[in-house]
């Protein structure tokens, strides 16, 4: 009987995805120095079953190269190896070669093996380094030879072309294509061309999506030097999920470079690799001048330059790993899966049960029914009732995963961010079992990834600065998470220099986002980093500050429906406090009638609700009223203005305020009635109909009635337009 | 952001900002004065933040009003407009000097 093994294979990529993290966390355990002996097993364990699995499946590829890591694993947690930083890098770079195979195997394409090879070879030179001192002169010629054959290929390539094709909905992640022209612009003499064949009508165009494409060339300039493939990579970081991207050698014509040449020749052979061994100081300069060849992509998949055309510059074929990923990108994707506990499916049966039970009790009380069993009917549809719901959180709860898988990323980013910029930062998590929605712990991936840059980069001090500040030279960086109310609360602080408070004011008063007769609070003048625009110049580095800045941190999360704020304390540290739905798919809400419409306002953003006193109204016309709450002004909003419905009266007396907030400001609806407050189930806009400025969806009330969800922050943006608008208001 | 008619010469002023967060208003303004006008001035001297999104409605304002035979000429253009027009490769298509 034969088995076909290929219905086991995603289980396997999934399991193995699992085992890549555990390898990873491991290493780097082992890097800081803290790791146990299990540590070792385990990270050994992980490798062992990847090879075991992948050979099963046929993937050889993966097999081969598990192998060679395996062994290099096996003489660590034996002892006859040292765990040095060297090996842990190396190891750590395998477990990245081994996610892009993983990539491959998941999508049934060929993987790319040129950085495979390289890192293969690495990790064979390393092992057989028992007699590494005979052999470092030969490993050191090599390396003379290495860079004079670099020099020589460098003054081939001219620069780089780049083809840019965002996709539509790139801008709305708050990725600005001009900011990243911005950046290409320093590295190099840049000329782009936009093609705009994509562009629709001005009247048919959607203002927020992206339909245009660019083909960039950026040339190498004699002052700035080189330009390294790695540092254009970077700079397309957050956008790389967004757009399809070609970075290609730019190349001079000069002579032929056959695929011989450009193979494999800046490692030492296997040969030479077979006859003896080098020192790690000899490999890690084999692996810097690794990286440096991954940076400018010279090798090629057995193709030619040819130096035939007539044009003095001409496009190398290689292909970037982010055109591949792009490439692959483009084949169906396999259906993302969520492994759930057996306590959960378990309680899904019982809930089912349940409601199996009572539908049969409600069916032979239909049956029979007379007007003495009323009571029974009612008994019977409450019992309905509280089977849905618990059948609805039951289904809720499976969507629902610990956050530590959107955590786990964080310990490398920060190994690999601290080694760069010289820092010594400790990671510390806690709450990782804290459990979210799965579709929001996708989205809240990339503003975290972002705070924490931010406090790496511009929160924790440099060891010498934090040793004069009489701290511990070691920053720290925590990640928390917990539950409160219906929300999860994500922390991420550090113990850095903290925001500094004078050097804000200044920069928003000169910006003008505030006058110097204003008499903010702290909490205002730290909320001023999250204002669009407030990034400058001297915050920005290669680390933090690229394409996004924290107003799209701050939208992002709002578009979740959560909020984020900053706490600091100078000298002593950065809080950032987010706080978000535990899930997207439904909604706390209160609804409210304006004339004869049924609208929705996420409990989330109302403040408070009261009758409106008149004598707390001011106005220099009915378009800009304010409402004076305390010692505050907030702007009134005619709903019915705004959404031109006709209300049940004009009269304020007998109207209802409620102060909402929205992207940073406050409001007061006025609203005809509050209703009840209810979870809603949340129905796409933009899917079944179109974006709508204001609304952030609709739901189907009991009465099986379409009510619209109102978006504080849409709403505030079209008020604030209307009530700049002369005579609207009153026409 | 202003606008002003004299004769059949529509003028649009921007503001200080000209990105995706203002796209859907200006997008609606420049509809309408693509239906109001038949000449058309661009004012702007005070753009001091544009982003892909302001240039890539300001291209496709272009190209309509070139197909509807109105014209358009630009009063003002602030450094960082031309800078960041030039950059993305849309000086010819927004016809900035």
């Amino acid at each position: 009987m034969s088995i076909d093994l290929s219905q086991f294979k995603q289980t396997f990529i999934e399991e193995s995805d699992e085992g890549l993290d555990v390898l990873e966390s491991g290493l780097l355990a082992l890097d800081s120095g803290t790791a146990d002996d299990e540590v070792i097993h385990a990270v050994f364990r992980a490798a062992h079953s990847i090879k075991g699995g992948a050979g099963t499946f046929g993937l050889n590829e993966i097999a081969d190269f598990t192998h060679v890591m395996e062994t290099l694993l096996d003489e660590m947690r034996d002892g006859r190896r040292e765990i040095s930083k060297e090996a842990v890098n190396l190891l750590l770079n395998s477990v990245d070669v081994l996610r892009e195979l993983m990539d491959a195997a998941r999508d049934d394409s060929s993987p790319d093996m040129s950085r495979a090879d390289d890192v293969k070879t690495l990790l064979d030179v390393m092992l057989s380094g028992e007699n590494a001192a005979e052999q470092t002169t030969e490993v050191v010629s090599d390396s003379a030879e290495l860079s004079a054959e670099m020099k020589n290929r460098d003054s081939r390539q001219t620069g780089w072309l780049i083809k840019l094709h965002p996709h539509e909905h790139m801008l709305r992640t708050g990725n600005d294509t001009v900011r990243i022209f911005k950046e290409l612009n320093t590295l190099g003499d840049m000329e782009s061309t936009a093609d705009l064949s994509g562009l629709p009508e001005l009247l048919h165009m959607d203002p927020e999506l992206s339909y245009l494409s660019w083909e960039i060339i950026l040339k190498n300039n004699a002052e700035l030097g080189d330009i390294k493939k790695a540092t254009i990579e970077e700079i397309f970081e957050w956008v790389e999920d967004d757009c399809d991207l070609l970075i290609e050698p730019l190349m001079s014509e000069t002579s032929e470079i056959s695929a011989e040449e450009l193979s494999g020749e800046f490692l030492p052979s296997s040969a030479d690799t077979a006859a003896g061994s080098v020192t790690e100081d000899v490999l890690q300069s084999h692996i810097d001048v690794l990286m440096v060849q991954d940076d400018d992509s010279v090798t090629t998949d057995n193709k030619t330059v040819s130096s035939s055309e007539q044009s003095t510059e001409k496009i190398a074929p290689n292909v970037s790993p982010i055109q591949k990923k792009s490439e692959k990108k483009k084949k169906p994707k396999v259906e993302g899966s969520i492994r759930v506990g057996t306590n959960k499916v378990d309680s899904l049966i019982d809930m089912v049960g349940e409601l199996v039970i009572t539908q049969s009790m409600l069916s032979q009380l239909g049956e029979h029914f007379s007007m003495g069993k009323l009571e029974t009917l009612r008994g019977g549809l409450a019992q309905l009732e509280r089977n849905i719901r618990e059948l609805q959180e039951s289904v809720m709860r499976i969507r629902m995963l610990p956050i530590s898988f959107s955590f786990q990323r964080f310990p490398r980013l920060v190994h690999d961010l601290s080694q760069k910029m010289s820092k010594k930062i400790e990671l510390k998590m806690t709450g990782e079992q804290t459990e979210l929605d799965k579709a929001v712990m996708e989205k809240i991936g990339d503003p975290m990834v972002h705070l924490v840059r931010n406090s790496l980069d511009h929160g924790i001090e440099e060891p010498h600065v934090r040793l004069a500040a009489g701290k511990d030279e070691m920053g720290i960086i925590r990640l928390n998470a917990y539950h409160q109310g219906g929300f999860i609360v994500i922390e991420i602080s550090d113990d850095g220099a903290g925001l500094p408070r004078d050097k804000l004011l200044e920069k928003a008063i000169e910006k003008g986002l505030v006058s110097p007769q204003d008499n903010l609070s702290d909490e205002k003048i730290y909320d001023l980093i999250f204002h669009p625009g407030f990034s400058t110049a001297d915050q920005v580095s290669d680390i933090s500050g690229r394409g996004v800045g924290m107003d799209v941190v701050r939208k992002n999360i709002k578009d979740l429906g959560g909020k984020v704020e900053v706490s600091t304390t100078p000298g002593e540290g950065t809080t950032f406090t987010i706080r978000l739905p535990l899930t997207l798919a439904i909604l706390d809400g209160q609804l409210i009638q304006v004339g004869q419409e049924t609208y929705i306002i996420p409990l989330v953003s109302i403040i408070e609700s009261f009758e409106v006193d008149v004598s707390k109204i001011n106005s220099i016309d009915r378009a800009n009223e304010v409402y004076k709450i305390r010692d505050e002004y907030i702007p009134l909003i005619r709903l019915y203005d705004v959404f031109d419905v006709q209300p049940e009266t004009t009269c304020l007396q007998e109207c209802l305020l409620v102060v909402v907030e929205g992207d940073g400001g406050k409001a007061g609806l006025l609203v005809d009635d509050l209703l009840s407050q209810q979870q809603v189930v949340i129905k796409s806009l933009e899917t079944n109909y179109k974006r709508v400025p204001g609304f952030s969806g609709a739901t189907i009330l009991g009465d099986g009635t379409i009510s619209l969800i109102l978006d504080m922050s849409g709403l505030l943006i079209l008020a604030s337009e209307m009530q700049s608008t002369p005579n609207y208001a009153n026409a | 952001m202003n606008e002003t008619a004299e004769n059949t010469e529509g003028l649009i002023t921007f503001d200080d900002t000209l990105d995706i967060t203002m796209a859907a208003t200006y997008h609606e303004k420049l509809t309408e004065m693509l239906n109001k006008y038949k000449s058309i001035a661009l004012n702007g001297g005070e753009i001091d933040r544009i982003d892909g999104a302001g240039l890539q409605m300001l291209a496709a304002f272009f190209i309509a009003a070139k197909s509807l035979n109105i014209s358009v000429k630009w009063q003002a253009c602030s450094d960082i407009l031309k800078k960041s027009a030039d950059l993305s490769g849309l000086t010819g298509s927004l016809r900035i000097e």
